[in-house]
């Protein structure tokens, strides 16, 4: 047996690339005969038997083999290769065995939706996806199987006789604004959280537990634990909307916090679910829907309807007889002209002076830099 | 398969059923077979219509010219990229005006294919990618290689229309195995066909379904390639979600497929090896600006070779070309 | 805009019954009367950017054309019109598409120098039209037909070097491929003597490709020639070249002549027109005149009143 060997005509290359065999395997060669093609960083060469005999090819096309590094054998008989690439077949199945034991080939994941399903004890195998399986994903399984582990030692806090015991919906940074509005009446208390994010289970927001899950409201409410809920999110009005399906579905009435600051007018028609923060104002004959979050210093004024599932930033001021539709976003400071109407789903952007209705599903930008400038009249 | 051989495969196949197709370029022929081996074995069987040609860019050019001007279909292989600047002549005043300037009368569909692309250490004049000088120039179509779509598709759909073609093959490429994009022997990444408007598809390639990428990358060549790799990498370790846009054709560029990706992620980052500016990605930059202008969350990223020449020396040329860890980079601002 | 009617002109282009002697003669004065037309529609304004007239050189376009046949291909260069009227007759076609008409030979968008029509076509950037015309040669011995393709290139035109690539590869490769290199003199602005080096024809030969030259401006002698060669190119199916020595009588586009006035009008007793005109009866040659005219008249008159 006799290797064939790739030359290293070319210091500049460690390795070479197999490009194509161009003889065929079990062939005889001759010693100039060209057997393969290799690519090497500068060129492709074609590298000869270098010896006479029976070819065995000992690298596959594609496959990058190092400079002097041997690519085929060449046998004297047939039977001397036959004994040779059995040899060879039995290594390399030996091997292959060998990494198969090693590798713990599952499904794809990314690494940190690895750790976190080990975490959480979630099988991968189980969670059928098209593409890598993401935090996301592990996260929604630790969701999807929550009901059956509900953290039941959580239990809310207790609270005096005709006290209305209260659940905030949501243990974000909305909480703390909600237990504010709250805190100071001996007539109500905040008594649970919860949230799904089940880091958050076993701490606390202001002293008021989060003891688990949207899987719970349910359960706390039959038990006699809470007299009504209110959702505390103003960054999501899609998540707020979907608490007050859910609590419509699962019968959880809605309360309103209303900041003891604010002034609500006279024949104001007011929905349920409402936070409305510190300095609002809301005018004679103002209607508000349901589950609306107003931040501090909002004033809509006489007669404007307002819908459901709002939420707005600081400082939002309506003139008179203003119609704002469902499910708006409003940002900070914007202004709005008497009579004018907001169709749902409008988003607007901070800043905005409204002139004009806009109507449903459209997004109001702010384009900086629109001035006039009028000279003064020539008298 | 790897790539030179399905290269090389598809011009046989070419030849046996079309005869209109003529093959021309410098040490094409038997037993040398070009010089990176994608001929080899074509002269032998098809000793009239694969001809090797003298040193002489712009005749072999224009001759293909007179042949496709005549109803035969020429292919010309031009050595390396760097020489198609020799070519440049019968590409812009000759082969892609004929048409248009003889009002239709006649047609002129050429195809030169060339090696292209730094990475082998060949130095300043045998490294380039110069297709960025084609692009744009009026009735000429700029094709890229690509692992992830049959040469024989595309060829096939080059032979089926009447405008010249400049095919650009990195040289990368030619050792790689083709990738099955629908097949079982790429588990790791998502696959998908743009069909397009242009005749030919895009490719996408991300880790997870679109509307989980937060960035579309826009690649051609070994860029693909590369961009590919780190779009896998980023999803495993950093949970950065990138799809990878593959397209057959550069140019003209069929916005269709990009601005459905982009539409999603709202984020773009170009990939070409050719010099810094002026070029395919300013470009691509410039149009989707201005489709999407106040949609994309932040500028397109565009990663191209130093505006330099491309040294032999290895550690010098992976200075100046893109490199998978550039690539990886510009798609991690990108994705944010 | 009514459309042109394209059908040859016979006041014109001749008819093949007519005898050599006169045909020749009536296709050379119609293509000067063509080419002086069109310096006067630029004068008044009816064209638009530029051309370049072959008034001068007549015999050459004439006398190689007489030898080719459908199947055959001309590739010509900037100074075309010649080739291009004395190849297809289409008087109307040109002047249609050089006042920007869309039933012009192509549809205003070619203008002077990029004209085309079946077997014929021109551009106007030197040297890259051989390539072109010797793959035109290539498709012809791969077909078998028999044809040949000629490329009408002139003595500026061998500073290119793509000239010589194709003369090796056309060599190289038998092609049928017939070269007339009409050498004016003058390329441009600038006499031989500042452009070329070495011989003409040693160009040609150093490729071993067969070449004649003459020094004339009489259609007989050329179209004599130009039979020999193109028949020889056809029977041996491999390139032959033929210089012709000739002299561009008008300046090099529209307005631009700085050649010694002397040297022009020395040149003026060697006119084509006048070397053969002077062997046709002296009535037939006035016949043969005022029908050209009025052929490209009544031409002109329809496209000024188009216009």
């Amino acid at each position: 047996m006799r290797p064939v060997i790739v030359p290293t005509a070319d210091v500049n290359s460690e390795t070479c690339t197999i490009v194509r065999w161009l003889s065929a395997d079990g062939a005889l060669v001759r010693p100039d005969d060209l057997v393969v093609e290799v690519e090497t960083s500068k060129a492709v060469l074609d590298v000869p038997a270098g010896g006479e005999g029976l070819l065995l090819r000992a690298a596959r096309e594609g496959e990058e083999v190092p400079m002097g590094g041997t690519v085929a054998y060449l046998f004297p008989d047939r039977v001397s290769l036959e004994e040779f690439r059995e040899r060879l077949e039995h290594e390399r199945q030996q091997a292959l065995e060998m990494a198969a034991k090693g590798a713990t080939r599952g499904p794809r994941a990314s690494r940190k939706a690895r750790e976190l399903a080990t975490r959480h004890g979630v099988d991968l195998a189980a969670l059928a996806k098209t593409g890598l399986i993401t935090t996301q994903d592990v996260e929604a399984a630790i969701r999807r199987t929550a009901p059956v582990d509900p953290a039941p030692a959580l239990s809310p806090l207790p609270a005096g006789q005709g006290v209305e015991r209260i659940l905030v919906l949501g243990g974000g940074l909305g909480a703390t604004q909600v237990l504010d509005i709250l805190g100071g009446n001996p007539a109500r208390r905040a008594v649970a959280i919860l949230d799904d994010n089940r880091e958050l289970w076993g701490r606390d927001v202001g002293g008021v537990p989060v003891v688990g899950g949207r899987e719970r409201i349910a359960g706390l409410y039959r038990d006699g634990e809470i007299d009504a809920g209110i959702v505390s999110i103003s960054t999501s009005i899609r998540v707020r909307k979907m608490f007050r399906e859910l609590c419509r579905d699962l019968g959880v009435p809605m309360t309103n916090a209303i900041d003891r600051t604010a002034k609500i007018g006279a024949d104001v028609r007011l929905g349920m679910g409402n936070v409305i923060c510190a300095f609002c104002h809301l005018g004679v004959g103002a209607v508000v829907g349901d589950n609306n979050f107003l931040s501090a210093y909002n004033s809509f004024d006489h007669h404007c309807v307002l819908g459901s599932d709002i939420s707005t930033g600081p400082s939002c001021v309506a003139s008179g007889c203003v119609e704002i539709g469902s499910r708006v976003r409003m940002g900070t400071g914007i202004f709005i002209e008497p009579y004018l109407k907001i169709g749902d789903d409008v988003q607007i952007a901070s800043g905005a002076v409204i002139l004009q209705s806009v109507p449903a599903g459209h997004t109001l930008k702010l384009r900086i830099g629109h001035t006039v400038l009028v000279p003064p009249k020539s008298s | 398969m790897i790539f030179s051989r399905a290269l090389g495969n598809t011009l046989r196949a070419l030849l046996e059923r079309d005869p209109r197709v003529i093959l021309l370029g410098e040490d094409i022929a038997d037993p040398y077979g070009g010089a990176f081996k994608v001929t080899r074995g074509l002269s032998t069987d098809f000793p009239d219509r694969v001809r090797t040609t003298p040193v002489s860019e712009a005749a072999i050019t224009g001759i293909a010219a007179g042949l496709a001007l005549e109803g035969f279909r020429p292919i010309v292989e031009v050595m390396f990229c760097d020489f198609t600047t020799l070519c440049f002549d019968q590409v812009l005043n000759h082969i892609a005006k004929y048409g248009a300037m003889y009002d239709h009368q006649v047609e002129c569909p050429v195809i030169l294919r060339t090696p292209a692309g730094g990475g082998r250490g060949y130095g300043p004049t045998h490294s380039q990618s110069l297709e960025k000088h084609f692009l744009g120039i009026p009735h000429l179509r700029v094709v890229a290689a690509s692992l992830y779509l049959d040469p024989l598709t595309v060829f096939s759909q080059l032979l089926s229309q009447s405008e010249p073609v400049l095919y650009v093959e990195h040289k990368l490429l030619y050792p790689l195995s083709m990738v099955d994009a629908g097949g079982d022997d790429s588990p790791e990444l998502l696959f998908g066909l743009d069909s397009g408007e242009c005749g030919l598809p895009t490719v996408t390639i991300s880790a997870v379904p679109r509307r989980e990428c937060t960035v579309t990358v826009f690649a051609y060549g070994y860029g693909a390639v590369q961009a590919a790799n780190a779009a896998w990498d980023l999803a495993i370790e950093e949970e950065i979600f990138a799809e990878i846009l593959v397209p057959a054709q550069i140019a003209p560029v069929d916005w269709g497929p990009l601005e459905r990706s982009v539409a999603v992620t709202r984020s773009l980052v170009t990939v070409e090896e050719g010099t810094a500016g002026w070029g395919w990605g300013s470009e691509v930059a410039a149009q989707v600006s201005r489709r999407f202008f106040g949609s994309l969350r932040r500028p397109v990223e565009s990663v191209a070779s130093a505006r330099d020449v491309i040294p032999a020396a290895r550690h010098l040329e992976q200075q100046r070309i893109p490199g998978a860890e550039a690539i990886a980079q510009a798609i991690r601002e990108a994705a944010r | 805009m009514p459309a042109i009617d394209r059908t040859p002109d016979l006041r014109l282009v001749g008819s093949p019954e007519e005898p050599r002697d006169e045909r020749l003669f009536r296709r050379m004065f119609f293509l000067r009367c063509f080419e002086e037309a069109v310096l006067d529609l630029f004068s008044e304004g009816l064209l638009n950017g530029t051309t370049h007239c072959c008034i001068g050189q007549e015999a050459d376009c004439v006398g190689i054309a007489e030898h080719l046949t459908p199947g055959d291909h001309v590739f010509s260069n900037h100074r075309c019109h010649g080739h291009y009227l004395a190849h297809t007759g289409d008087a109307a076609g040109l002047l249609a598409e050089m006042t920007g008409r869309s039933d012009g030979v192509c549809g205003g968008v070619g203008g002077s120098q990029h004209l085309c029509a079946p077997g014929f076509k021109s551009n106007g950037v030197l040297g890259g039209t051989m390539p072109a015309a010797a793959g035109i040669a290539l498709a012809q011995q791969l077909r078998g037909t028999g044809h040949l393709s000629v490329a009408f290139i002139g003595d500026g035109t061998l500073g290119e070097g793509v000239v010589y690539e194709t003369l090796n590869i056309a060599s190289l490769w038998r092609l049928p491929l017939f070269v007339v290199c009409e050498d004016n003199a003058w390329s441009q602005s600038t006499p031989k003597r500042l452009n070329m080096a070495g011989g003409l024809r040693e160009r040609f030969e150093a490729f071993g490709i067969p070449t004649r030259e003459i020094d004339t401006t009489d259609v007989l002698e050329i179209d004599h020639t130009a039979g020999e060669e193109i028949a020889a190119v056809r029977h041996a199916g491999s390139p032959r070249a033929l210089v012709i020595q000739t002299y561009r009588l008008c300046h090099h586009s529209k307005s631009d002549d700085n050649r010694p006035l002397a040297e022009v009008e020395s040149r003026w007793l060697l006119d084509p027109l006048r070397v053969h005109g002077v062997r046709l009866d002296g009535q037939r040659r006035g016949e043969i005149e005022s029908e050209v005219r009025q052929g490209i008249g009544s031409l002109v008159e329809c496209l000024r009143r188009a216009a």
